[in-house]
């Protein structure tokens, strides 16, 4: 009779034990989720003008020392990024005259002057050298890049005085005048 | 004979009255059980929590979480444990797949840090430590479990690359005995 009551005791406490909800141990994952969306940065160049004086020799021409290779005028942009793939697009006008000359341009004059735009600091050098307005010259790259210091750099060099019909031509006398020509960088996230 | 049948009737009566006191017992019956040591099974949901976009206009990794992000999860709402219990907190750091050869500027990682609080008990752990965390649960315990995430970060002041990041929260409860 004893072994009977112990044994009904028993089976009332196994019918009080945990069911499925209760485990000997408990885990989960929990999954995050977040997203960077593309963007390039450019910082403010340490110069939004670069004065390359007076463009002519004693005798009118384009001086000599313009024509060549040696950097006139550079610009920095320190923070310069992109964070996916980009295109880096340079667009460019050329120096023009900017007063109102109430007379054709002579065919020994020159009213226009073209320059090298060469944009040092990304993985692709680049460089325009305009001959109209808004000339524009894009390059495609596949990966993030922010120019290491001293950052992006555009040096001005190669001056040549345009005619015209906008060819480059030696030998041509510039108008006298204030000029004046643009360079636009431009990083676009793809 | 009558006087030989009258003492067997006596002795026989005398005999029957004594035979109760003889009957007298006492039995001692122990009531036994068991509460095994176990956990409420911990069910989360399977949504990711969306932390929103990492970086700012500058495309430098944001000081916190955007204001919108879910950075806080009620896990359960009663979450117990009937015994002394540890709880194994691993975070594994935001990535994405994109990766960039310009290591020095961009990174693929963000890191955070991890808290639980499981009513009077916390503990937190960073996606920087690979082992993770074990907080102790020094006896039993019930209440809200909530886990909440901040603090995101990168080393050396890297911008993250553009790309969706996925990282996860592990937690695993465990009877201490």
């Amino acid at each position: 009779m004893l072994h009977r009551l112990k044994s009904v005791m028993a089976a009332v406490a196994l019918l009080a034990l945990p069911g499925a909800a209760q485990a000997q141990s408990a885990s989960a994952g929990i999954d995050l989720s977040s997203t960077v969306y593309g963007a390039c940065g450019l910082g403010t160049p340490d110069a939004s003008v670069l004065d390359l004086h007076d463009l002519t020799g004693p005798d009118g021409l384009l001086d000599p020392a313009k024509l060549g290779s040696a950097v006139l005028a550079t610009a920095t942009i320190a923070d310069a990024w992109c964070n996916s793939p980009h295109s880096l697009s340079l667009q460019s006008t050329a120096m023009t005259l900017q007063r109102t000359v109430p007379y054709a341009q002579p065919a020994y004059m020159a009213r226009r002057v073209t320059f090298d735009a060469k944009l040092i600091g990304w993985p692709f050098t680049a460089t325009i050298r305009p001959h109209n307005d808004n000339d524009l010259f894009t390059i495609d790259i596949n990966s993030p890049y922010a120019a290491p210091a001293p950052g992006l750099r555009l040096q001005i060099s190669k001056l040549q005085t345009l005619n015209p019909g906008g060819a480059e031509q030696a030998g041509l006398m510039l108008e006298s005048g204030n000029y004046l020509g643009t360079v636009t960088i431009i990083l676009a996230a793809n | 004979m009558r006087t030989r049948l009258l003492r067997a009737s006596l002795l026989l009566g005398a005999s029957l009255y004594v035979a109760p006191a003889l009957a007298q017992d006492s039995e001692t019956m122990v009531v036994q059980s068991q509460v095994a040591p176990f956990c409420s099974e911990l069910t989360v949901s399977s949504a990711p929590m969306n932390l929103g976009s990492l970086t700012g206009p500058n495309g430098q990794l944001v000081q916190s979480f955007a204001g919108g992000a879910e950075t806080e999860r009620e896990l359960a709402t009663s979450f117990y444990c009937n015994a002394p219990a540890t709880v194994t907190i691993k975070a594994t750091p935001l990535t994405t797949p994109n990766a960039t050869t310009d290591s020095s500027s961009f990174t693929s990682r963000v890191d955070y840090t991890a808290t639980l609080v499981w009513d009077d008990i916390n503990g937190n752990v960073s996606s920087t430590v690979a082992g993770g965390a074990v907080i102790a649960v020094p006896e039993a315990n019930i209440g809200p479990m909530k886990l909440t995430l901040s603090n995101p970060a990168v080393l050396n002041n890297l911008r993250p690359v553009a790309g969706d990041y996925s990282g996860q929260v592990t937690l695993t409860i465990a009877l201490a005995q």
